[in-house]
C-alpha cells in the first residue's frame, strides 16, 4: 500500500493503518454505473476499497454526460462498465476492479453479489432495487440505498433485521417514470452521501443512516432526516 | 384539511389526485407511517416523494 496516497484520511482520527488495511480487504458491489455509481465507484476507489465489482448492462450514451463524471465522449456506445474499470484503474492501479457486464435480475443476483461486504444501489429503477434489496434480506448483506431525480433525493441504509428492507417504504405497485429528469449535480450529492455510507460502514467509523431516510431538496436547499421503521406485513423481511 | 372519519392518507393522496403507485415516504407529527394509516384531528401530514431515478 502506498502510503501517501491515503495521506489525508490516514490523518482522521481513528482511521490509521490499520482501518485502511481494513478498507483495502473488502468488496463493494455497486449495482449501477449511472448518475449515482459513477461518484460511488470513483470515490470508493480513491478510498482504497480492495475490490470493486462494477455491475451495469448499458452502454455510454451522449445523453448520460451531464450526470456520469465517469465518462467522456471518447467513451459513447462503451459498455459502461468495462468504461468504469478503464478510468478508475487509473485513478488507482492498487485495487481490483471487476466489470459486470449485466443486468441485475433474480437470476443471477446471488452469483453477482456473492461475497460482497456491501451493495450499494445506484440503479435507476424500482423492479431492480427490489432484485438487490431480497438478495440483502435473505443474505444479510447491507445496502446502501438511494435515488435521485431532478433536483431531489433520498438515502438510507438498509441492513435487515435491525431496519426496514426497502420494501417496506414501497407501495404494492410502483410505475416507473422513463426518462427521468435529472440535475447532474444532483446525482453527485446523492452519490457523494451513498460512498460516505459504504465508507462508514466498512471502516466502522461514524454512524450509519439505519432506520432513518434523508430527504434532500435541492431546489429549496433543505434536508431532512425522518424515522423510518419495519412494515410488520411486509412481504420480504416480515 | 376537514376529512371524513376513518380517512386514510390514501384518501387523502385520492382527495388532492396525487398517485398511489409512486414511491412516497410519510410522517404524521414526525412518526413514519404508511399509506392506510387513519388520520385524527390535527395530525400534521407530511408526503415525501421517494426519487426514482439513478
Amino acid at each position: 500500500m502506498n502510503a501517501s496516497r491515503y495521506e489525508r484520511q490516514l490523518l482522521l482520527e481513528g482511521w490509521g493503518e490499520s482501518t485502511q488495511n481494513k478498507l483495502s480487504q473488502k468488496t463493494v458491489f455497486v449495482a449501477g454505473a449511472g448518475g449515482l455509481g459513477a461518484p460511488v465507484i470513483h470515490y470508493l476507489a480513491a478510498a482504497g476499497i480492495g475490490k470493486l465489482r462494477i455491475c451495469d448492462s448499458d452502454r455510454v450514451e451522449i445523453s448520460n454526460l451531464n450526470r456520469q463524471v465517469l465518462y467522456t465522449e471518447n467513451e459513447l456506445d462503451e459498455p459502461k462498465a468495462r468504461a468504469a474499470l478503464k478510468r478508475v484503474s487509473k485513478l488507482n492501479a492498487e485495487i481490483d476492479v471487476e466489470a459486470l457486464e449485466e443486468r441485475v435480475d433474480a437470476s443471477n443476483v446471488n452469483e453477482l453479489i456473492a461475497g460482497s461486504d456491501i451493495v450499494v444501489d445506484c440503479l435507476d429503477n424500482y423492479a431492480s432495487r427490489l432484485v438487490l434489496n431480497q438478495f440483502a434480506v435473505n443474505t444479510g448483506t447491507p445496502l446502501v440505498h438511494a435515488g435521485v431525480q431532478a433536483m431531489y433525493g433520498q438515502l438510507t441504509f438498509i441492513h435487515t433485521p435491525i431496519t426496514p428492507c426497502l420494501r417496506c417504504l414501497l407501495p404494492d405497485k410502483i410505475t416507473e417514470l422513463s426518462p427521468k429528469p435529472i440535475v447532474g449535480a444532483a446525482a453527485g450529492v446523492m452519490g457523494g452521501l451513498q460512498a460516505m455510507e459504504a465508507i462508514k460502514y466498512l471502516t466502522g467509523m461514524g454512524t450509519n443512516l439505519a432506520n432513518e431516510m434523508l430527504l434532500w431538496d435541492g431546489a429549496d436547499m433543505n434536508w431532512q432526516v425522518v424515522p423510518i421503521h419495519r412494515d410488520t406485513d411486509c412481504p420480504v423481511c416480515s | 384539511m376537514d376529512m371524513a372519519d376513518g380517512a386514510t392518507i390514501d384518501d387523502l393522496l385520492a382527495l388532492l389526485k396525487l398517485p398511489v403507485d409512486t414511491p412516497k415516504v410519510f410522517t404524521v407529527n414526525d412518526t413514519n407511517e404508511k399509506a392506510d394509516y387513519v388520520l385524527n384531528d390535527n395530525d400534521f401530514l407530511k408526503i415525501f416523494p421517494m426519487a426514482m431515478g439513478g
